[in-house]
């Protein structure tokens, strides 16, 4: 009869110490019961499946050597998402130096976000299961431009103030402004296509 | 309503107003309807976006997904260890296949390495655009909504930009 | 010594052709010829008002033209061995390839020269655009070749020339 896997049951905490000890058995639970949260962030930012699978298994990667450095300021899925943008942001700033300009940036910056976008009053939301609604946030995310779907993630999904993500960007506060202003204004006029479409 | 009382809004909304701005904003948003309706829209997103960030699932099994972690931690470590044929699928068909003929192995390693997606190498989702004449200049614009790239080719001595008007 | 086996050596070569029927390694692609213009007709009569997803891609541009007329339209398949080449008309063409992921590469020639290099991702979806000012025309109106990987495949099966 084969011995039960010792690590099965260890929460995150004791997975860390074990893996700081050099276990490599240890680190690969956290990664399977961590890989999908640290994949989906680095596809929500690349939205390209191939990108998404280097840069998160880079994160891992990345995670593994740093391990003694982390001391549990955060959750360990929190600091090892930290490293995954990171690693995606380095990647995004690589693609921009081809010079292939974003439009719905330069419209953006020439203001066209007022014309186009009447407030909406529908609440797109309503009705909608969370499979459904996940489905649908992904699918407007995949619309935006890298620079606003990134503003956006780092704002809404991981929290981070203007001042960090102005930071990790390499742009001025009033840049994330307007960009997370124009993401989150194209989301819900994203959200609101969908659900006419639905109603008609 | 302009852009500016738009984003001023939204960073009322975020905390990232203080002291007397944000005295006077509650004022003046008190006092408008549409920055108002505006307000309602804003909270709808990030209450939506909140309640539903996207999942996704790995697209590979665990124990491949874990094989290539390891691989890329000893390269990086400078170890080397044997791979396990259970995980390693192209390693398990090389040695599997070996005696049986070079070039059958061959086709059926490329055959079963892109279908598998065991790529060697990464490839980027960058554009590249290269103009090839002295007189031509290129720019290229990409629309991510739209999914389209335009590669605009212009000749340098007209420097021709008319054609994009933003209104 | 192990000592050979013509049977298996032949079904594996049987097996390994048959993966190569299911890899079907030929992109689906389609393109067009489009002018652009102010002008609220085309002096040509087979142009037709350009419609549909791409018109709506269009209008989605910073261009300045109000009207889009499609001239040309043809749908091919492109393999990762080798260009295809595509003829637009008598002085213009382009090569391409499929670099695999699905990514391409185009190399645009006018008059026989090469113009332009582009290499991109091409999913199912995605569409890619060469465009410059209509120079007979005094920059009053522009062209613009489209190539574009349909979500729904054509039905079309050999690489052909647009004539």
């Amino acid at each position: 009869m084969p011995d039960r896997d010792p690590y099965a049951d260890y929460p995150d905490e004791r997975l860390v110490k074990a893996a700081q000890r050099g276990k490599m058995a240890a680190f690969e639970h956290l990664v399977a019961r961590h890989r999908d949260k640290i994949y989906a962030r680095a596809y929500s930012m690349m939205r390209n499946e191939e990108e998404a699978m280097d840069l998160s298994q880079e994160a891992w990667v990345k995670g593994w050597q740093r391990l003694k450095q982390f001391e549990g300021e955060s959750s360990f899925v929190t600091w090892m998402t930290r490293i995954v943008i990171n690693l995606c942001l380095d990647q995004l700033r690589k693609h921009k130096r081809h010079r292939t300009e974003s439009i719905e940036l330069m419209e953006e910056e020439t203001g066209g976000v007022e014309r186009q976008m009447p407030v909406v009053t529908l609440n797109p939301t309503e009705g909608l299961e969370r499979g459904e609604l996940r489905k649908r946030i992904d699918e407007a995310l995949g619309k935006l431009s890298e620079a606003h779907r990134t503003v956006l993630i780092l704002h809404e999904f991981e929290e981070l103030e203007y001042k960090l993500i102005a930071k990790r960007m390499g742009c001025s506060i009033g840049t994330v402004m307007s960009r997370l202003f124009y993401a989150r204004r194209r989301m819900a006029s994203l959200m609101t296509a969908y659900k006419r479409e639905e109603l008609s | 309503m302009n852009q500016d009382l738009g984003i001023k809004l939204q960073a009322y909304l975020d905390g990232e107003l203080s002291g007397q701005d944000r005295v006077q904003f509650e004022a003046e948003l008190a006092r408008n309807s549409e920055l108002q309706a505006l307000r309602r829209e804003l909270e709808m997103v990030s209450g939506m976006l909140r309640e539903a960030d996207p999942v996704r699932t790995v697209p590979a099994s665990g124990d491949f997904y874990f094989s290539q972690i390891r691989r890329r931690i000893e390269q990086a470590e400078g170890e080397t260890r044997e791979p396990r044929p259970s995980i390693n699928l192209a390693d398990w068909l090389r040695r599997a296949l070996l005696p049986l003929g070079g070039v059958a192995v061959a086709l059926l390693m490329f055959m079963t390495t892109v279908r598998t997606g065991i790529t060697p190498g990464f490839t980027s989702a960058h554009e590249e655009t290269e103009a090839l004449l002295e007189e031509t200049g290129a720019m290229t614009f990409r629309s991510d909504s739209q999914s389209v790239t335009v590669v605009w080719l212009y000749d340098k001595e007209l420097a021709s930009a008319s054609a994009f008007e933003f209104e | 010594m192990r000592s050979f086996k013509p049977k298996a050596f032949l079904a594996l070569l049987v097996l390994a052709a048959s993966l190569g029927n299911l890899r079907a390694s030929d992109m689906p692609l389609e393109a067009l010829l489009v002018w652009g213009t102010n002008d609220g007709s085309s002096p040509k009569p087979e142009h037709k008002l350009l419609d549909g997803d791409l018109r709506k891609k269009f209008d989605a541009m910073p261009f300045k033209w109000k009207n889009y007329f499609e001239e040309k339209r043809v749908a091919f398949r492109i393999g990762t061995n080798q260009y295809t080449r595509v003829t637009i008309n008598g002085s213009c063409s382009f090569d391409v390839k499929d670099l695999g992921s699905p990514r391409v590469k185009v190399k645009l020639y006018g008059l026989d020269k090469e113009v332009v290099r582009h290499e991109k991702p091409l999913p199912a979806g995605e569409t890619l655009i060469f465009a410059g000012d209509d120079k007979n025309d005094k920059s009053q109106s522009a062209w613009f070749i489209v190539i574009q990987h349909p979500k729904v495949p054509p039905p079309a099966a050999k690489p052909a020339a647009l004539k």
